[in-house]
């Protein structure tokens, strides 16, 4: 009984969650489907119970003394990473509500199950970050992926949103069977499936005098293959930009900030916890895509006339990144890689705030700004908005002294130690180049002018409340810039063994 | 020849052929039904070799759902004959090259296999009594599954669930303007209920 | 290879003995008859008339419905029966770990049942 209430509590933040969605699903399908009630909309009820109980589960989380083990007979650990992760996803994701709440209303989207989704959703990323385990880690990502593949095409009435929805479940389906035969492949050879096994197996041993290496680099080649297509890493990002696009607005800021966190825990928890012995092999790899992933979507940014595309293209940018900061593999790179990762969820989160507020007023409706053309002399219609997108582009772009500046800073500094020096010309080269085009668009905000006058419809109160939120913080995180890498020195400590 | 090498042979040809007509064929419909003779040959082997839970389990999961569904979506998009024409040249690099990557792997584990008599090399033990108190598959499964396994039992539960959720959103179509009967108020109705005197005109 | 077989030959000569006869009844009815098709005898029949339009009617989305809701419940039992087997040898845990399974995939039927996915217009 012991045992079991060691299990139970690491994850009572999750249960709390879990029985949370049964009682709403209950109680949301018996109050929609009566007619003497005539079959009322719950969806923004559901949306303020549901941000009520990521508020609750974030206190949970918070006010648990921390414990350092493994649950579930080792399917699961809670070590100070799996802690603080859990705590930032909360935190996100009521970021994210905050923005999405007059979204649901402005764009009809009427059901309920909407809200039940999110908060398995939240559960199955929580499930991610902590799993210790080949089969914990494949079943909790197809348990998240489920959800999206639902997610994305919640808008049934329109076709870009069915079609995002079919692509992203073909390629998601095809990368998840990747990652079970890389799985098997691993088993089958070593016997093992918890990463710390694989971690004591491969100990001290080089690569290349294991007997059976080539099943498991071909193995462990196909894991990391699927993590990177989930990633949306280049060469495996086909889907990201169609996907993006086509989705409801606030889906597509949902999948831009919370599988980027559980699946880059998962990728440090392989390479540097059980395969950093693979080292020399897994670093020409990532090294690949890293190059590919700033090329591709530094150079495909140039080209795109639509919001969303953009975003997706700059996202996969951002992710090559994220990768550089592990190429190193010592625990600078950790830390600099879980640093660069918050600052951008704050700047996603307060890019979004900004699209969803750009609405444009035609009389007796609104319609939601689609094209980048739509910024053209911003700053006359409303100059708070156009200096808000200003700082925003200019952190992504890395220019100092906003937040995105130092995050680059610490990524190629982590990066220089190892003497890579051609990886970090070239990333600094490449962002020169992405400069450019964030710029363009400033220029289009405050140096063109547009013949019509178009009317904005005024920006909602939590949408100001985030979008001030993010701007604040990323402008002045210099004054104090132990705030977050303190916290993310901390989380990287956990792969110290 | 013993019953077994020849049993492994015949599901094995079986499934080969079933395999090569699902890809080959142009009517959608037949390689559906060539698909599911290849999970009941499949589902035959794995009963070769030991676990007769898992293959029971595959007939009922694998064809008496799985591919139903397919024969649903097939039906669904009405697809009479292959409506595209892919050149050959296009597809070979990548074909050759799937076929040897998984090729190479079956050949690791060939040169220990005798395949004609099925002969080892070496010679191993049978200890009888240990073949004799042998657990069924079933029981096997059933003492690690619910209690070691419990976590992952429980998050297969989770995925159902989503499932459930996800087919109602995608697929249904709710019609608020229709009356539909409420068969148990009907039924529940009493003799005295039935019928309601009024007073239409005072007689005068 | 597993080295009992004991209980599973009676099904193997079932089986072979029906796939016997009915290869036997389907084979000679092909051979043995005379067979000259002709484009009036393998044309659809409707009425005498020729067919106005395709047979096949668009495809109700109910049908997929109702086989994806048969899919999970038929996990749901696939995963009860080994439990069924082997409840006196788990302790008290398994019993419950199963009950919880039951009582999420039952809050999922309620959510259908409510919703009208069980009926049929």
């Amino acid at each position: 009984m012991n045992n079991f209430l060691y299990d139970i509590y690491p994850i009572l933040p999750e249960i709390f969650i879990l029985s949370n969605v049964c009682i709403l699903l209950v109680y949301g399908v018996l109050f929609s489907s009566s007619i003497k009630l005539g079959y009322p909309l719950l969806a923004q009820n559901l949306g303020l119970l549901s941000c009520q109980i990521l508020g609750c589960s974030f206190i949970i989380t918070y006010y648990q003394t921390f414990l350092n083990l493994s649950s579930w007979s080792d399917f699961f650990i809670n070590d100070i990473f799996t802690f603080k992760t859990k705590c930032l996803i909360f935190l996100m994701c009521l970021g994210w509500i905050l923005i999405t709440f007059s979204y649901i209303n402005y764009e009809r989207i009427n059901s309920f199950e909407y809200w039940i989704l999110i908060l398995l959703a939240i559960v199955a990323i929580l499930f991610i970050i902590q799993s210790y385990d080949l089969l914990t880690m494949y079943l909790s990502i197809e348990f998240q992926s489920l959800i999206f593949y639902i997610l994305a095409s919640f808008k049934r009435t329109s076709e870009f949103s069915t079609e995002a929805g079919l692509k992203y479940f073909v390629l998601g389906a095809f990368s998840s069977g990747l990652l079970l035969f890389g799985s098997s492949l691993i088993y089958g050879l070593t016997g093992l499936t918890n990463f710390l096994d694989l971690a004591k197996f491969f100990t001290g041993m080089p690569m290349l005098e294991l007997s059976s290496w080539i099943g498991l680099t071909t193995g462990f080649t196909l894991i990391l293959v699927s993590l990177l297509f989930k990633l949306s890493a280049a060469p495996f990002h086909m889907w990201a930009p169609d996907v993006y696009e086509g989705s409801p607005t606030s889906i597509t800021l949902f999948f831009s900030i919370m599988p980027k966190l559980a699946i880059l825990s998962l990728l440090l928890k392989l390479l540097i916890l059980s395969f950093h012995d693979f080292i020399t092999f897994w670093r020409i790899i990532i090294l690949i895509c890293i190059i590919f992933s700033i090329m591709i979507g530094t150079l495909s940014a140039f080209s795109q006339i639509k919001w969303k595309r953009f975003i997706a293209y700059s996202s996969i940018s951002h992710v090559g990144f994220f990768l550089l900061a592990i190429l190193s593999g010592n625990l600078e790179g950790i830390s600099s890689s879980i640093f660069y990762v918050i600052i951008y969820v704050i700047t996603m989160l307060g890019i979004f705030s900004f699209i969803l507020t750009l609405r444009f007023y035609n009389y007796s409706y609104h319609y939601q700004t689609r094209y980048l053309q739509d910024l053209i002399s911003l700053s006359r219609f409303n100059p708070a908005l156009a200096i808000s997108l200003t700082l925003f582009l200019f952190s992504m772009a890395g220019i100092p002294p906003l937040g995105g500046f130092f995050a680059k800073l610490f990524v190629l500094l982590s990066v220089l130690q190892t003497k890579s020096f051609g990886i970090s010309i070239f990333v600094v080269l490449m962002s020169c180049i992405s400069c450019f085009y964030y710029i363009k668009l400033i220029k289009s905000m405050y140096f063109s002018s547009i013949n019509e006058w178009k009317v904005l419809y005024p920006i909602n109160k939590l949408n100001s409340l985030l979008l001030g939120f993010s701007l604040l913080f990323i402008s002045f995180i210099f004054y104090d810039i132990e705030l977050l890498s303190i916290l993310s020195t901390l989380m990287s400590f956990s792969f110290l063994n | 020849m013993n019953i077994d090498i020849f049993l492994f042979y015949l599901f094995s040809i079986f499934a080969l052929i079933s395999s090569l007509m699902v890809i080959g064929l142009t009517n959608a419909v037949h390689s559906v039904l060539f698909l599911i003779l290849v999970f009941c040959n499949v589902a035959g082997l794995l009963l070769l070799l030991g676990p007769e839970f898992f293959s029971f389990m595959l007939i009922i999961v694998y064809v008496g759902a799985i591919a139903v569904l397919f024969l649903f979506v097939v039906m669904m998009l009405n697809i009479k004959l292959k409506s595209t024409n892919i050149s050959f040249s296009s597809l070979w690099p990548i074909g050759i090259l799937t076929f040897v990557i998984l090729l190479s792997q079956f050949f690791s584990s060939f040169y220990e296999l005798d395949l004609v008599k099925f002969q080892g090399k070496e010679l191993f033990f049978i200890s009888w009594a240990n073949e004799n108190s042998n657990l069924t598959n079933i029981k096997v499964i059933g003492k690690v599954l619910y209690t070691h396994f419990n976590l992952l039992f429980l998050i297969c539960g989770l995925i159902l669930l989503v499932a459930m959720i996800g087919v109602i959103v995608l697929t249904m179509h709710q019609r608020v303007d229709v009356k539909k009967q409420q068969i148990a108020l009907q039924l529940a109705r009493t003799a005295p209920n039935v019928i309601k005197f009024i007073i239409l005109r005072r007689k005068r | 290879m597993k080295l009992i077989f004991t209980e599973y030959s009676a099904i193997l000569i079932f089986f072979a003995i029906s796939s016997l006869l009915s290869s036997v009844i389907f084979l000679l009815s092909y051979f043995l008859i005379p067979q000259k098709p002709d484009q009036e005898k393998v044309s659809a029949y409707e009425c005498g008339f020729n067919p106005f339009d395709d047979a096949r009617a668009t495809f109700d989305i109910r049908f997929y419905l109702v086989a994806i809701l048969f899919l999970i419940f038929d996990l749901e039992i696939s995963f009860l029966f080994p439990w069924s087997l082997v409840l006196g040898e788990i302790s008290i845990i398994g019993f419950w770990s199963m009950i919880v399974f039951l009582v999420i995939l039952t809050i999922g039927f309620i959510y259908e049942w409510y919703k009208g996915a069980l009926e049929w217009e």
